[in-house]
């Protein structure tokens, strides 16, 4: 969920504290469930000036409600996107080298066999 | 703020952050198909990992120190998965509870400090999976190391590290945005929906003494009532076999499911409303499960390092006291290949009773245990809260930066009122998530209790973000 990373690195509790709950519950402690008549008039009563304010809320907010559904407060050990320091991969690469190492045992495997036999 | 001039062990791992691999977070938005299709790709690998046997062991029959609780560290005996998640939640547990007791200064508020506090996790972790391999060699578990040689035991070595590694970073993949959830929770439910299927389904035929016998329960059942001339009797043999997994297993655990599932909408609604905008109302909820299952996992990687380390103590030293008071170890025939079980000791009275005979035989056990669990879960949980920034203190500040109120209170009595539910609902879940786990093992369910709760959380985590993509948001909230 990179758009709501960068969504809510504006905002100024970082996000990992605001899904509490980390293993990615949906409805956790962080977000908050609108209620749908209420908010409606509210916004509109205000003209669109207010308007504007309410989408930049909106905006600011979604973070909350999306990454509690699992985004990155989700596991024991919580990633960052904040550029933490290490050698940066991308996920091909990740992949790449996971079947490179499993098709690196496999033939180990087999030229154990070869070797016995 | 850091004062200047205190040590800090930050300050001093960072250097060595610098080598460790890092997943690039994505610099677009991941559409939900692709995600779907990185998890897959993600399962996809864990899997296979699962599948592939070790190359250089040279058997795989002594002791099992992790048995019962393979399922939940997602690993597999004898395959590149033998670690499993288990030095991820191990170096978690020791990090978290490191950071919680204050041992190591970390200020959460502060980018640089939380990206290296979560660096540290990661090094640690990969110091772990080195420790637990080397430990797993030396300790004989892939045959004798004099018999192995020095090279079969550095490859052997080299692939539970690289294994390890691959698990960390498929599991930073995931949860940098390329995939849903985390790959821990996912590893853990697919190796437990694995086994019940497994134990509900398994076409492996087993000899007992009354003729041949599927091993997988309903298998079992059509093919008991089918074959038997008794039924009455067939049935009764395939509700309450004992050495395989019976009808009633299956039955305890989807009770265990819907019953988790139940419990997973119990939540007080906080009425909210914004201060700027009169008349924008919305409500915090929180959950009954308020940790959710962070409690268990934590309360699990304890119990299995206590173990491990019991097990390898007496190994070294049986007739050491104070080893003695810690666990005593005896072979296990009846449960499986090789397996050990507490005697006594510590360890004992924190081992779950297997039957209804062993409770009576010693009740005294099955109440420490079960004073155990619940206390374990009940101070992890309150602790989780603490160190993963969720307690009422952290939750008032995040709803005081979106500028919302709670109804009826003064913005100053904000953290008090919260603290009124949030400690409370953070241990009472714990304790009941404690009790569930040790009403579904006493029923026997299929995978452990605790791999259940794991796997049902986790499932109704994925479902939650499936419906919520379908834009269902408000609909679900109405059944749960």
């Amino acid at each position: 969920m990179p758009d709501d990373w960068r969504l809510s690195r504006a905002s100024p509790t970082p996000p990992p504290l605001r899904n509490p709950s980390q293993a990615g519950e949906g409805q956790a402690g962080g977000t908050l469930t609108k209620r749908p008549g209420t908010s409606g008039g509210g916004g509109a009563a205000k003209g669109p000036a207010s308007g504007s304010v309410m989408a930049r809320k909106a905006a600011a907010r979604r973070p909350t409600a999306r990454s509690g559904g699992g985004g990155n407060g989700a596991g024991i050990l919580r990633f960052y996107t904040d550029d933490a320091p290490g050698l940066k991969i991308g996920p091909t690469t990740v992949l790449v080298l996971s079947l490179l190492f499993i098709a690196f045992v496999v033939l180990l495997h087999i030229w154990g066999k070869f070797r016995k036999g | 703020m850091a004062s200047f001039g205190k040590f800090r062990f930050l300050t001093l791992i960072k250097p060595v952050l610098h080598i460790l691999p890092e997943v690039a977070p994505p610099d677009r938005k991941i559409p939900f198909k692709e995600k779907i299709l990185w998890t897959a790709i993600t399962l996809f690998i864990f899997l296979v990992c699962c599948q592939i046997p070790i190359y250089g062991a040279k058997t795989n029959k002594s002791t099992d120190p992790f048995y019962w609780m393979r399922v939940l560290l997602a690993s597999n005996r004898g395959t590149l998965m033998e670690l499993g998640i288990s030095p991820i939640i191990t170096s978690s547990l020791v990090m978290q509870l490191l950071a919680g007791s204050k041992i190591i200064d970390v200020d959460q508020g502060l980018k640089e400090d939380r990206a290296l506090f979560n660096g540290a996790q990661k090094l640690f972790g990969i110091l772990m999976t080195i420790g637990e391999a080397v430990a797993y060699v030396i300790s004989g578990m892939y045959g004798d190391v004099r018999e192995l040689g020095a090279g079969n035991s550095i490859l052997i070595i080299m692939q539970l590290f690289i294994a390890g590694i691959i698990v960390i970073i498929l599991d930073e993949l995931l949860q940098k945005g390329y995939g849903l959830g985390s790959g821990i929770s996912l590893f853990i439910a697919t190796n437990i929906c694995e086994t019940i299927v497994w134990k509900a389904f398994s076409p492996t035929t087993i000899n007992t003494g009354r003729g041949t016998e599927f091993e997988g329960a309903l298998v079992a059942l059509f093919h008991l009532v089918l074959s038997r001339k008794d039924k009455f009797k067939a049935l009764k043999e395939a509700f309450y076999r004992q050495n395989l997994p019976n009808v009633t297993n299956i039955m305890a655990t989807v009770l265990v499911f819907l019953v988790v599932i139940y419990f997973q909408g119990f939540r007080v609604d906080l009425p909210v409303k914004y201060r700027s905008q009169r008349g924008m109302q919305a409500t915090y909820p929180i959950k009954l499960f308020y940790t959710s299952n962070m409690p268990i996992i934590l309360q699990t990687a304890l119990v299995s390092n206590l173990y491990f380390v019991s097990q390898l103590l007496y190994k070294r030293y049986p007739h050491n006291f104070l080893v003695g008071l810690f666990g005593k170890w005896k072979d296990e025939e009846a449960a499986g290949p090789m397996q050990q079980a507490p005697t006594a000791g510590l360890v004992y009275y924190i081992s779950p009773p297997t039957s209804l005979a062993e409770v009576l035989d010693d009740p005294l056990r099955a109440v420490c245990y079960f004073a155990f669990v619940l206390v374990a879960c009940a101070l992890f949980s309150k602790t989780w809260i603490e160190v993963s920034g969720s307690s009422a203190k952290d939750v008032a500040k995040q709803l005081r930066d979106q500028q919302m109120v709670m109804k009826g209170h003064r913005d100053s009595s904000l953290a008090k009122e919260l603290n009124r539910y949030i400690p409370t609902a953070a241990a009472f879940g714990g304790m009941c998530i404690g009790a569930l786990t040790v009403a579904a093992d006493f029923m026997g369910a299929i995978g452990s209790g605790t791999g259940i709760l794991l796997a049902v959380t986790t499932i109704y985590q994925y479902f939650e973000m499936f419906v919520k993509e379908n834009g269902q948001d408000s609909a679900l909230s109405v059944f749960f």
